[in-house]
């Protein structure tokens, strides 16, 4: 009965005899069938979208400064490293200061799963808006319009930044 | 949300939310690393006039967005609401 050796085909906690030096043993297979009990169909859906939705966040959050600091020519909007920091800078404080405040109201109102599902459908709408402030920028350079679509590219990710909280 | 609330119990939240993490870990890893290797794969070759790493995410976009459709309308209820969370838990009563 204390022979290490049965520990993998005895799935149980350890007994109140069990030596200190086994101890290793049957702590590791208790922990392995857990692991697997736990990924029930919903825990996989959960881990499932929360994997997607942190693959487009980071996707997003990796392009855009890239994009912004890019040479017009090249598919991005040319602009100086100050004015993306000012710009990202603003973002940020306003992002949080209305994640804050709006997030529990949204919830509520809009309901869980229907805010998260706009929150990632809005995403192809931030995506979209870097070949449209691309194309405005190589027509009129940087007009007031490239800024009103960066706003609202804004205003998605701060929707999507809601989409974290579910 | 929807991830604490899956776990089947009490006592495998803190699995539930340690694979969570991992997922989401290497994905947050892969992103970046994929998105602007994209970025100037499509340029460099000019595909779809450099515009192809937009299509590709707008695809993964849809994607997200199916499995989105696979979760309840509201977070799995929970035996006892603590954490003191914003949702109202339909089968919560007060006496």
């Amino acid at each position: 009965m204390r022979s290490p050796g049965h520990s993998k085909s005895s799935l149980g906690t350890p007994g109140p005899e069990t030596p200190l030096l086994s101890s290793p043993g049957p702590v590791e297979t208790s922990l392995t069938p857990s692991l697997f009990t736990v990924v029930t169909p919903r825990v996989q859906r959960a881990i499932l979208n929360y994997s997607l939705l942190s693959l487009l966040d980071i996707t997003f959050v990796a392009l855009q400064p890239l994009i912004l600091s890019t040479s017009v020519d090249t598919g991005g909007l040319g602009l100086p490293p100050a004015t993306i920091g000012l710009a990202l800078g603003i973002f940020g404080l306003l992002d949080g200061i209305i994640e804050i405040t709006c997030f529990a109201w949204m919830c509520r109102k809009i309901g869980t799963r229907k805010l998260y599902s706009v929150a990632i459908a809005s995403f192809a709408g931030a995506i979209a808006a870097f070949p449209i402030m691309n194309w405005l920028v190589r027509r009129q350079g940087l007009s007031l319009m490239v800024w009103v679509v960066m706003g609202i590219q804004f205003a998605i990710i701060v929707l999507d930044g809601m989409a974290f909280g579910e | 949300m929807f991830v604490t609330a899956s776990s089947p119990t009490q006592d495998s939240l803190g699995a539930v939310n340690g694979l969570a993490q991992t997922a989401t870990s290497i994905m947050r890893a892969l992103g970046p690393v994929s998105a602007t290797s994209f970025f100037a794969i499509s340029v460099e070759k000019n595909l779809l006039g450099g515009n192809f790493v937009y299509f590709v995410l707008i695809l993964l976009t849809i994607v997200a967005f199916a499995a989105a459709q696979l979760l309840p309308d509201e977070p799995w209820p929970r035996e006892t609401g603590e954490e003191g969370s914003q949702i109202i838990h339909q089968n919560t009563t007060y006496p």
